[in-house]
Protein backbone atom coordinates (compact mmCIF):
# COMPACT_ATOMS: atom_id res chain seq x y z
CA UNK A 1 0.00 0.00 0.00
CA UNK A 2 1.57 3.43 -1.30
CA UNK A 3 1.61 6.09 1.20
CA UNK A 4 -1.11 8.30 -0.84
CA UNK A 5 -3.58 5.69 -0.52
CA UNK A 6 -2.54 5.03 3.52
CA UNK A 7 -3.53 8.72 3.86
CA UNK A 8 -6.66 8.37 1.75
CA UNK A 9 -7.75 5.80 4.02
CA UNK A 10 -6.70 6.88 7.64
CA UNK A 11 -8.50 9.98 6.57
CA UNK A 12 -11.77 8.12 5.64
CA UNK A 13 -11.79 6.22 8.91
CA UNK A 14 -11.25 9.33 10.50
CA UNK A 15 -14.30 11.00 9.10
CA UNK A 16 -16.74 7.98 9.46
CA UNK A 17 -15.49 7.69 13.20
CA UNK A 18 -16.69 11.67 13.28
CA UNK A 19 -19.67 10.79 11.24
CA UNK A 20 -20.99 7.50 13.09
CA UNK A 21 -20.01 8.18 16.71
CA UNK A 22 -22.73 10.71 16.91
CA UNK A 23 -25.86 9.48 18.35
CA UNK A 24 -29.44 10.60 18.77
CA UNK A 25 -28.62 14.17 18.42
CA UNK A 26 -31.98 15.92 18.99
CA UNK A 27 -31.21 19.28 18.10
CA UNK A 28 -34.10 21.10 16.46
CA UNK A 29 -34.00 22.25 12.63
CA UNK A 30 -32.34 24.31 12.13
CA UNK A 31 -31.25 26.43 15.40
CA UNK A 32 -28.80 29.47 14.92
CA UNK A 33 -28.22 32.38 16.46
CA UNK A 34 -26.28 36.16 15.05
CA UNK A 35 -25.15 38.70 17.40
CA UNK A 36 -23.37 41.97 16.31
CA UNK A 37 -22.58 45.21 18.15
CA UNK A 38 -22.33 48.55 16.75
CA UNK A 39 -24.64 47.83 13.50
CA UNK A 40 -27.46 49.56 12.22
CA UNK A 41 -28.48 48.29 9.47
CA UNK A 42 -29.41 44.70 8.30
CA UNK A 43 -30.38 43.46 4.65
CA UNK A 44 -32.89 41.51 3.75
CA UNK A 45 -32.10 39.75 0.24
CA UNK A 46 -35.39 38.79 -1.62
CA UNK A 47 -33.76 38.56 -5.13
CA UNK A 48 -36.63 37.09 -7.14
CA UNK A 49 -35.28 36.91 -10.27
CA UNK A 50 -32.73 34.58 -9.64
CA UNK A 51 -34.90 31.99 -7.29
CA UNK A 52 -34.82 28.46 -8.76
CA UNK A 53 -36.95 27.67 -5.55
CA UNK A 54 -39.36 30.61 -5.14
CA UNK A 55 -40.47 30.20 -1.03
CA UNK A 56 -43.77 30.46 -0.16
CA UNK A 57 -44.43 33.88 1.18
CA UNK A 58 -47.55 34.45 2.71
CA UNK A 59 -49.41 38.20 3.32
CA UNK A 60 -47.85 41.09 4.97
CA UNK A 61 -50.02 41.68 7.75
CA UNK A 62 -52.01 44.82 6.80
CA UNK A 63 -52.60 46.33 10.51
CA UNK A 64 -48.75 46.49 11.05
CA UNK A 65 -48.17 48.27 7.47
CA UNK A 66 -50.97 50.36 8.15
CA UNK A 67 -50.01 51.53 11.94
CA UNK A 68 -46.38 52.00 11.09
CA UNK A 69 -46.23 53.14 7.28
CA UNK A 70 -42.85 54.48 7.61
CA UNK A 71 -41.60 50.55 7.95
CA UNK A 72 -44.31 48.68 6.02
CA UNK A 73 -41.48 47.94 3.47
CA UNK A 74 -39.43 46.31 6.26
CA UNK A 75 -42.03 44.02 7.52
CA UNK A 76 -41.25 40.88 5.49
CA UNK A 77 -43.68 38.38 5.08
CA UNK A 78 -42.58 34.69 6.59
CA UNK A 79 -41.39 32.15 4.22
CA UNK A 80 -42.33 28.97 5.23
CA UNK A 81 -40.02 26.45 6.83
CA UNK A 82 -40.69 23.84 4.34
CA UNK A 83 -39.67 26.16 1.70
CA UNK A 84 -36.53 26.71 3.02
CA UNK A 85 -35.84 23.05 3.96
CA UNK A 86 -36.92 22.58 -0.37
CA UNK A 87 -34.61 25.79 -1.05
CA UNK A 88 -31.64 24.32 0.54
CA UNK A 89 -32.45 20.68 -0.15
CA UNK A 90 -32.83 19.34 3.33
CA UNK A 91 -35.95 16.81 4.19
CA UNK A 92 -38.13 17.01 6.94
CA UNK A 93 -39.70 14.56 9.16
CA UNK A 94 -43.41 14.13 10.11
CA UNK A 95 -42.63 15.69 13.18
CA UNK A 96 -41.53 18.83 11.66
CA UNK A 97 -38.00 18.14 13.68
CA UNK A 98 -34.80 17.99 11.25
CA UNK A 99 -33.66 14.93 9.81
CA UNK A 100 -29.65 15.23 9.40
CA UNK A 101 -27.94 14.18 6.20
CA UNK A 102 -24.93 13.67 5.12
CA UNK A 103 -24.90 14.80 1.51
CA UNK A 104 -23.73 18.44 0.89
CA UNK A 105 -26.51 21.09 0.95
CA UNK A 106 -27.87 20.65 -2.67
CA UNK A 107 -28.47 24.05 -3.65
CA UNK A 108 -25.36 26.63 -4.11
CA UNK A 109 -26.39 29.35 -1.18
CA UNK A 110 -26.03 32.36 -3.36
CA UNK A 111 -28.48 30.85 -5.31
CA UNK A 112 -31.12 30.02 -3.13
CA UNK A 113 -33.51 33.21 -2.32
CA UNK A 114 -36.50 34.07 -2.17
CA UNK A 115 -39.19 35.78 -4.26
CA UNK A 116 -42.23 37.53 -2.48
CA UNK A 117 -44.09 37.88 -5.41
CA UNK A 118 -47.03 38.89 -3.23
CA UNK A 119 -45.72 41.63 -1.69
CA UNK A 120 -42.92 43.74 -3.37
CA UNK A 121 -41.85 42.23 -6.66
CA UNK A 122 -37.58 42.17 -6.39
CA UNK A 123 -35.05 43.36 -4.71
CA UNK A 124 -33.32 44.02 -1.24
CA UNK A 125 -35.04 45.39 1.33
CA UNK A 126 -33.44 47.39 4.52
CA UNK A 127 -34.17 47.75 8.22
CA UNK A 128 -33.00 50.62 9.31
CA UNK A 129 -32.03 51.22 13.27
CA UNK A 130 -29.84 53.76 12.54
CA UNK A 131 -30.36 56.17 15.44
CA UNK A 132 -33.22 55.33 16.46
CA UNK A 133 -32.26 55.85 19.97
CA UNK A 134 -30.55 59.48 19.05
CA UNK A 135 -34.25 60.63 18.14
CA UNK A 136 -35.74 59.76 21.13
CA UNK A 137 -33.06 61.07 23.41
CA UNK A 138 -31.06 63.70 21.94
CA UNK A 139 -28.73 64.81 25.15
CA UNK A 140 -25.28 63.81 24.27
CA UNK A 141 -23.93 61.99 27.29
CA UNK A 142 -26.14 59.03 25.70
CA UNK A 143 -24.49 56.65 23.18
CA UNK A 144 -26.49 54.08 21.04
CA UNK A 145 -24.80 50.55 21.34
CA UNK A 146 -27.28 48.88 20.07
CA UNK A 147 -27.27 44.90 20.05
CA UNK A 148 -28.71 42.82 16.79
CA UNK A 149 -29.73 39.37 17.66
CA UNK A 150 -30.83 36.94 15.03
CA UNK A 151 -32.09 33.70 16.66
CA UNK A 152 -34.98 31.15 15.44
CA UNK A 153 -34.41 29.75 19.10
CA UNK A 154 -34.93 31.12 23.14
CA UNK A 155 -31.90 33.44 24.21
CA UNK A 156 -30.63 35.99 27.09
CA UNK A 157 -28.40 38.52 26.47
CA UNK A 158 -26.46 40.07 29.72
CA UNK A 159 -24.45 43.14 29.19
CA UNK A 160 -20.86 43.43 31.00
CA UNK A 161 -17.71 45.17 31.86
CA UNK A 162 -14.92 43.32 31.10
CA UNK A 163 -12.69 45.78 33.35
CA UNK A 164 -13.79 48.27 35.27
CA UNK A 165 -14.46 51.79 34.23
CA UNK A 166 -12.09 54.10 34.59
CA UNK A 167 -11.92 56.20 37.84
CA UNK A 168 -14.58 59.26 38.14
CA UNK A 169 -16.94 57.52 35.35
CA UNK A 170 -19.97 55.43 35.79
CA UNK A 171 -21.59 53.72 33.16
CA UNK A 172 -24.88 52.59 32.98
CA UNK A 173 -26.17 50.29 30.10
CA UNK A 174 -29.86 50.88 30.05
CA UNK A 175 -32.27 49.58 28.08
CA UNK A 176 -34.57 51.73 26.36
CA UNK A 177 -38.05 50.65 28.22
CA UNK A 178 -35.79 51.23 31.87
CA UNK A 179 -37.37 53.48 34.15
CA UNK A 180 -35.46 55.13 36.67
CA UNK A 181 -35.38 58.13 38.97
CA UNK A 182 -33.37 60.86 37.23
CA UNK A 183 -33.24 59.18 33.60
CA UNK A 184 -35.31 60.27 30.58
CA UNK A 185 -37.69 57.17 29.59
CA UNK A 186 -36.71 56.17 26.38
CA UNK A 187 -38.76 54.17 24.03
CA UNK A 188 -38.52 52.45 21.09
CA UNK A 189 -41.38 52.40 18.70
CA UNK A 190 -43.80 50.00 19.61
CA UNK A 191 -45.67 47.70 17.77
CA UNK A 192 -48.84 48.04 18.87
CA UNK A 193 -50.54 44.68 16.78
CA UNK A 194 -51.05 42.37 19.30
CA UNK A 195 -50.14 39.84 17.19
CA UNK A 196 -46.52 40.93 17.23
CA UNK A 197 -45.93 42.76 20.11
CA UNK A 198 -45.31 40.08 22.36
CA UNK A 199 -42.21 39.20 21.97
CA UNK A 200 -42.11 36.35 24.81
CA UNK A 201 -44.84 34.80 22.06
CA UNK A 202 -41.85 34.43 19.70
CA UNK A 203 -38.10 33.10 20.30
CA UNK A 204 -36.13 35.69 21.36
CA UNK A 205 -36.93 37.46 24.60
CA UNK A 206 -35.76 39.21 27.81
CA UNK A 207 -32.67 41.20 28.53
CA UNK A 208 -30.81 41.90 31.23
CA UNK A 209 -29.29 44.74 32.18
CA UNK A 210 -26.22 45.31 34.51
CA UNK A 211 -28.13 46.69 37.31
CA UNK A 212 -27.29 44.20 40.39
CA UNK A 213 -30.72 44.59 41.54
CA UNK A 214 -32.66 41.99 38.92
CA UNK A 215 -33.82 42.00 34.85
CA UNK A 216 -35.86 43.96 33.24
CA UNK A 217 -38.25 42.33 30.99
CA UNK A 218 -38.41 43.74 27.25
CA UNK A 219 -41.72 44.62 26.32
CA UNK A 220 -41.32 47.05 23.18
CA UNK A 221 -39.10 46.41 20.18
CA UNK A 222 -39.73 46.24 16.39
CA UNK A 223 -38.36 43.06 14.92
CA UNK A 224 -38.69 41.88 11.52
CA UNK A 225 -39.75 38.14 11.47
CA UNK A 226 -38.57 35.99 8.75
CA UNK A 227 -38.78 32.64 8.51
CA UNK A 228 -38.57 32.33 12.58
CA UNK A 229 -35.76 35.03 12.29
CA UNK A 230 -36.11 37.42 15.24
CA UNK A 231 -34.80 40.99 14.62
CA UNK A 232 -34.20 42.65 17.80
CA UNK A 233 -32.36 45.95 17.74
CA UNK A 234 -31.68 46.07 20.91
CA UNK A 235 -30.89 49.84 21.82
CA UNK A 236 -28.42 50.62 25.26
CA UNK A 237 -27.89 53.93 26.00
CA UNK A 238 -24.71 54.27 27.79
CA UNK A 239 -24.48 57.42 30.11
CA UNK A 240 -21.59 59.40 31.32
CA UNK A 241 -22.59 60.71 34.90
CA UNK A 242 -21.15 64.27 34.75
CA UNK A 243 -20.99 65.01 37.92
CA UNK A 244 -18.59 62.47 38.33
CA UNK A 245 -16.66 62.75 34.62
CA UNK A 246 -13.05 64.02 35.81
CA UNK A 247 -11.59 66.55 32.78
CA UNK A 248 -10.81 64.02 30.04
CA UNK A 249 -8.69 66.60 28.34
CA UNK A 250 -5.89 64.98 26.29
CA UNK A 251 -6.81 61.74 26.83
CA UNK A 252 -8.74 58.59 25.73
CA UNK A 253 -9.94 56.34 28.13
CA UNK A 254 -11.57 53.51 26.97
CA UNK A 255 -14.04 50.57 28.52
CA UNK A 256 -15.42 47.29 27.04
CA UNK A 257 -18.75 46.29 27.41
CA UNK A 258 -19.11 42.43 26.91
CA UNK A 259 -22.47 41.17 25.88
CA UNK A 260 -22.95 37.62 26.40
CA UNK A 261 -25.26 35.42 25.17
CA UNK A 262 -26.98 32.93 26.45
CA UNK A 263 -28.80 29.99 23.88
CA UNK A 264 -30.34 27.88 26.54
CA UNK A 265 -31.44 30.24 28.47
CA UNK B 1 -24.34 12.16 11.51
CA UNK B 2 -25.37 15.88 11.75
CA UNK B 3 -25.34 18.20 8.89
CA UNK B 4 -26.44 21.52 9.50
CA UNK B 5 -26.79 24.63 6.85
CA UNK B 6 -25.90 27.89 7.10
CA UNK B 7 -29.20 29.31 6.76
CA UNK B 8 -29.41 32.36 7.85
CA UNK B 9 -26.51 33.26 6.33
CA UNK B 10 -28.03 32.97 2.78
CA UNK B 11 -30.97 35.53 3.73
CA UNK B 12 -29.50 38.19 5.78
CA UNK B 13 -26.54 40.18 5.25
CA UNK B 14 -25.54 43.50 7.65
CA UNK B 15 -24.91 46.52 5.20
CA UNK B 16 -23.12 48.56 7.80
CA UNK B 17 -21.40 46.28 10.53
CA UNK B 18 -18.59 48.40 12.42
CA UNK B 19 -17.16 44.89 14.10
CA UNK B 20 -17.34 41.32 13.10
CA UNK B 21 -20.91 39.75 14.13
CA UNK B 22 -20.90 36.37 15.29
CA UNK B 23 -23.02 33.33 14.26
CA UNK B 24 -23.08 29.35 15.90
CA UNK B 25 -25.43 27.06 14.68
CA UNK B 26 -26.71 25.31 15.91
CA UNK B 27 -27.44 26.78 19.00
CA UNK B 28 -27.31 23.89 21.56
CA UNK B 29 -26.55 20.32 21.50
CA UNK B 30 -28.35 17.47 23.68
CA UNK B 31 -27.52 13.60 23.12
CA UNK B 32 -28.33 10.56 24.55
CA UNK B 33 -25.79 8.00 24.53
CA UNK B 34 -25.67 4.14 26.00
CA UNK B 35 -23.53 4.15 29.35
CA UNK B 36 -20.01 3.68 28.12
CA UNK B 37 -20.91 5.40 24.72
CA UNK B 38 -18.99 7.71 22.72
CA UNK B 39 -20.84 10.85 21.33
CA UNK B 40 -19.50 13.56 19.12
CA UNK B 41 -21.00 16.72 17.05
CA UNK B 42 -20.05 20.00 15.88
CA UNK B 43 -21.00 23.80 15.85
CA UNK B 44 -20.53 26.03 12.87
CA UNK B 45 -19.54 29.25 13.55
CA UNK B 46 -19.81 32.13 11.21
CA UNK B 47 -19.90 35.69 10.20
CA UNK B 48 -21.43 38.00 7.91
CA UNK B 49 -18.33 40.59 8.19
CA UNK B 50 -15.45 38.03 7.76
CA UNK B 51 -12.43 38.06 8.99
CA UNK B 52 -13.68 36.62 12.14
CA UNK B 53 -10.99 35.59 14.88
CA UNK B 54 -12.12 34.18 17.86
CA UNK B 55 -11.24 32.43 20.94
CA UNK B 56 -13.32 29.06 22.26
CA UNK B 57 -13.79 28.83 25.89
CA UNK B 58 -14.64 25.69 27.89
CA UNK B 59 -16.62 26.17 30.62
CA UNK B 60 -18.75 24.63 33.55
CA UNK B 61 -21.44 26.71 34.90
CA UNK B 62 -23.92 27.01 37.50
CA UNK B 63 -27.39 29.28 38.21
CA UNK B 64 -27.65 31.29 40.84
CA UNK B 65 -30.78 30.66 42.92
CA UNK B 66 -31.70 34.56 41.16
CA UNK B 67 -31.48 32.65 37.73
CA UNK B 68 -28.04 34.51 36.93
CA UNK B 69 -25.13 31.83 35.44
CA UNK B 70 -21.78 31.66 36.66
CA UNK B 71 -19.07 30.50 34.65
CA UNK B 72 -16.77 27.93 35.86
CA UNK B 73 -13.47 26.25 35.10
CA UNK B 74 -13.93 22.86 32.69
CA UNK B 75 -14.18 20.22 35.21
CA UNK B 76 -14.66 21.66 38.43
CA UNK B 77 -18.41 20.14 38.94
CA UNK B 78 -18.81 16.48 39.01
CA UNK B 79 -21.06 16.72 35.71
CA UNK B 80 -19.12 18.19 34.24
CA UNK B 81 -17.99 16.64 30.36
CA UNK B 82 -14.90 18.05 30.44
CA UNK B 83 -12.46 15.09 31.73
CA UNK B 84 -14.47 13.28 28.69
CA UNK B 85 -13.59 13.93 25.68
CA UNK B 86 -11.86 16.64 23.60
CA UNK B 87 -13.36 20.20 21.64
CA UNK B 88 -11.53 21.65 18.72
CA UNK B 89 -10.20 23.76 17.83
CA UNK B 90 -10.41 26.82 20.41
CA UNK B 91 -8.98 29.15 18.08
CA UNK B 92 -10.86 29.96 15.52
CA UNK B 93 -10.38 31.84 12.13
CA UNK B 94 -13.44 32.69 10.01
CA UNK B 95 -11.84 34.29 7.14
CA UNK B 96 -14.88 33.68 4.50
CA UNK B 97 -17.76 31.80 5.67
CA UNK B 98 -17.78 29.23 8.95
CA UNK B 99 -15.38 27.30 10.68
CA UNK B 100 -16.74 23.93 12.51
CA UNK B 101 -15.91 23.34 15.75
CA UNK B 102 -16.51 19.92 16.88
CA UNK B 103 -16.88 17.70 19.76
CA UNK B 104 -16.10 14.08 20.89
CA UNK B 105 -16.94 12.60 24.47
CA UNK B 106 -16.63 9.25 25.68
CA UNK B 107 -18.41 8.76 29.11
CA UNK B 108 -17.16 6.15 31.49
CA UNK B 109 -19.63 2.62 31.60
CA UNK B 110 -20.37 4.29 35.37
CA UNK B 111 -22.04 7.45 34.17
CA UNK B 112 -25.44 8.01 35.28
CA UNK B 113 -28.02 10.69 34.29
CA UNK B 114 -27.02 13.96 32.29
CA UNK B 115 -23.34 15.48 31.66
CA UNK B 116 -22.42 19.00 30.44
CA UNK B 117 -20.38 21.76 28.91
CA UNK B 118 -20.66 24.90 27.59
CA UNK B 119 -18.61 26.64 24.89
CA UNK B 120 -17.87 30.35 24.88
CA UNK B 121 -17.13 31.53 21.70
CA UNK B 122 -15.17 35.09 22.29
CA UNK B 123 -14.25 37.17 19.28
CA UNK B 124 -11.13 38.89 19.50
CA UNK B 125 -12.77 41.85 18.21
CA UNK B 126 -15.91 44.49 18.03
CA UNK B 127 -17.00 48.06 17.71
CA UNK B 128 -15.96 50.88 19.24
CA UNK B 129 -17.41 54.35 19.77
CA UNK B 130 -16.50 57.63 21.25
CA UNK B 131 -17.99 59.25 23.87
CA UNK B 132 -16.77 62.33 25.94
CA UNK B 133 -13.14 61.18 25.72
CA UNK B 134 -14.37 57.83 26.75
CA UNK B 135 -13.61 55.38 23.84
CA UNK B 136 -16.73 52.46 24.68
CA UNK B 137 -15.71 49.12 23.05
CA UNK B 138 -18.49 46.34 22.75
CA UNK B 139 -17.70 42.84 22.16
CA UNK B 140 -20.66 40.16 21.71
CA UNK B 141 -19.89 36.42 22.77
CA UNK B 142 -22.31 33.23 22.36
CA UNK B 143 -22.56 30.39 24.95
CA UNK B 144 -23.49 27.16 23.86
CA UNK B 145 -24.28 24.27 25.55
CA UNK B 146 -23.26 20.58 25.01
CA UNK B 147 -25.62 18.09 27.04
CA UNK B 148 -24.96 14.52 27.08
CA UNK B 149 -27.50 12.11 28.69
CA UNK B 150 -26.34 8.44 29.66
CA UNK B 151 -29.63 6.67 28.63
CA UNK B 152 -31.74 4.34 30.90
CA UNK B 153 -29.60 5.99 34.07
CA UNK B 154 -32.01 8.82 34.31
CA UNK B 155 -33.83 9.56 37.66
CA UNK B 156 -35.40 13.29 36.87
CA UNK B 157 -36.68 14.54 40.39
CA UNK B 158 -38.23 18.40 40.86
CA UNK B 159 -39.26 19.56 44.41
CA UNK B 160 -40.92 22.63 45.53
CA UNK B 161 -38.41 23.06 48.54
CA UNK B 162 -39.57 26.21 50.32
CA UNK B 163 -42.82 28.90 49.59
CA UNK B 164 -43.32 31.88 51.14
CA UNK B 165 -46.14 34.88 50.48
CA UNK B 166 -45.77 38.18 52.04
CA UNK B 167 -48.04 41.36 51.41
CA UNK B 168 -48.33 41.52 47.51
CA UNK B 169 -45.03 39.26 47.43
CA UNK B 170 -45.14 35.17 46.56
CA UNK B 171 -41.67 33.32 46.51
CA UNK B 172 -41.65 30.12 45.26
CA UNK B 173 -37.85 27.95 45.45
CA UNK B 174 -37.83 24.81 43.38
CA UNK B 175 -34.80 22.08 43.53
CA UNK B 176 -33.97 20.19 40.74
CA UNK B 177 -33.00 16.60 42.87
CA UNK B 178 -32.88 14.29 39.72
CA UNK B 179 -29.27 13.49 38.13
CA UNK B 180 -30.40 14.74 34.74
CA UNK B 181 -30.72 18.36 33.35
CA UNK B 182 -34.25 19.60 32.78
CA UNK B 183 -35.88 21.97 31.12
CA UNK B 184 -38.20 23.71 33.43
CA UNK B 185 -40.96 26.45 33.02
CA UNK B 186 -42.72 28.20 35.88
CA UNK B 187 -45.86 29.88 35.72
CA UNK B 188 -48.20 31.44 37.34
CA UNK B 189 -52.21 31.64 36.70
CA UNK B 190 -54.41 34.24 38.43
CA UNK B 191 -57.68 32.43 38.86
CA UNK B 192 -60.86 34.33 39.39
CA UNK B 193 -63.80 32.74 42.48
CA UNK B 194 -65.06 30.08 39.50
CA UNK B 195 -61.64 28.87 39.16
CA UNK B 196 -61.16 31.05 35.35
CA UNK B 197 -57.85 32.06 34.47
CA UNK B 198 -57.41 35.25 34.22
CA UNK B 199 -53.78 36.59 33.85
CA UNK B 200 -50.39 33.77 33.02
CA UNK B 201 -47.34 35.09 33.27
CA UNK B 202 -44.18 33.20 32.90
CA UNK B 203 -41.85 33.21 35.68
CA UNK B 204 -39.12 31.22 34.51
CA UNK B 205 -38.08 28.86 31.54
CA UNK B 206 -34.38 27.88 31.29
CA UNK B 207 -32.12 24.04 31.81
CA UNK B 208 -32.15 23.51 35.70
CA UNK B 209 -28.77 21.05 36.59
CA UNK B 210 -28.79 18.34 38.91
CA UNK B 211 -28.85 20.08 42.31
CA UNK B 212 -29.33 23.95 41.07
CA UNK B 213 -32.43 25.67 43.03
CA UNK B 214 -34.15 28.51 41.11
CA UNK B 215 -35.99 31.29 43.28
CA UNK B 216 -38.75 32.85 41.61
CA UNK B 217 -40.60 36.34 43.17
CA UNK B 218 -43.75 37.21 41.50
CA UNK B 219 -45.72 40.58 43.16
CA UNK B 220 -49.31 41.03 42.58
CA UNK B 221 -49.04 44.63 42.28
CA UNK B 222 -50.69 45.02 38.78
CA UNK B 223 -53.01 41.55 39.36
CA UNK B 224 -56.41 41.68 38.00
CA UNK B 225 -58.82 42.63 41.21
CA UNK B 226 -61.01 40.22 40.07
CA UNK B 227 -58.37 37.08 40.91
CA UNK B 228 -58.43 35.32 44.06
CA UNK B 229 -56.19 32.42 43.54
CA UNK B 230 -52.76 32.28 42.55
CA UNK B 231 -51.45 29.06 41.08
CA UNK B 232 -48.05 28.34 40.31
CA UNK B 233 -47.08 25.46 38.18
CA UNK B 234 -43.54 23.88 37.44
CA UNK B 235 -43.17 21.97 34.43
CA UNK B 236 -40.45 19.52 33.10
CA UNK B 237 -40.92 16.56 30.41
CA UNK B 238 -41.29 13.70 32.58
CA UNK B 239 -42.29 15.11 35.59
CA UNK B 240 -45.84 15.48 37.00
CA UNK B 241 -46.08 19.02 37.89
CA UNK B 242 -45.85 20.57 40.68
CA UNK B 243 -48.39 22.79 41.85
CA UNK B 244 -48.65 25.54 44.56
CA UNK B 245 -51.89 27.29 45.27
CA UNK B 246 -51.98 30.77 47.30
CA UNK B 247 -55.35 32.58 48.42
CA UNK B 248 -54.41 36.21 47.10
Amino acid sequence: MNTRRWVGISALIFALAWGQAGVDIRVNYPSYLYIATGTDEVRFDFNSNTAPNPGHLSQLDPGLASSYPRYADYIMPAATKAALQGCLGIPTTPAGSYQGQTTPIATAPSACRFAPSDFVPSGLFDAHYKGTGRQHCTDPLYADASLLILSNGPWKVRARLLTPAPSGITLHILPLTFKAPNLRLCKLWPITNPRNHDIQLGSGYKLLSTDPSGSYRRRYAYYTQHAGVYLLPLLFYIQLEPDQVPPLLGTTQSVTVNYIVQTRP
Amino acid sequence: MKRTALLPLFLICLAQAAGPGLGVQPTFAEHQVEPGGTVSGSFNVFTYRPPLKAQVELHDWRRNPDGHIELLPPGSTPRSLAPWGRVGPLEINVPVAYETIRYRFKLPPSAAGSYHLALLIRPSSGAAKELAGLRIQTRVSVLVPIYVVVRGTEAPRLSLIKTNEENDQYELWVKNEGNVYLPVRIQVDALDKEGKSLQAETLFTGDMLPDEIITTRYTTKDLDPNALLLRFTVKAPGITPLVWEALR
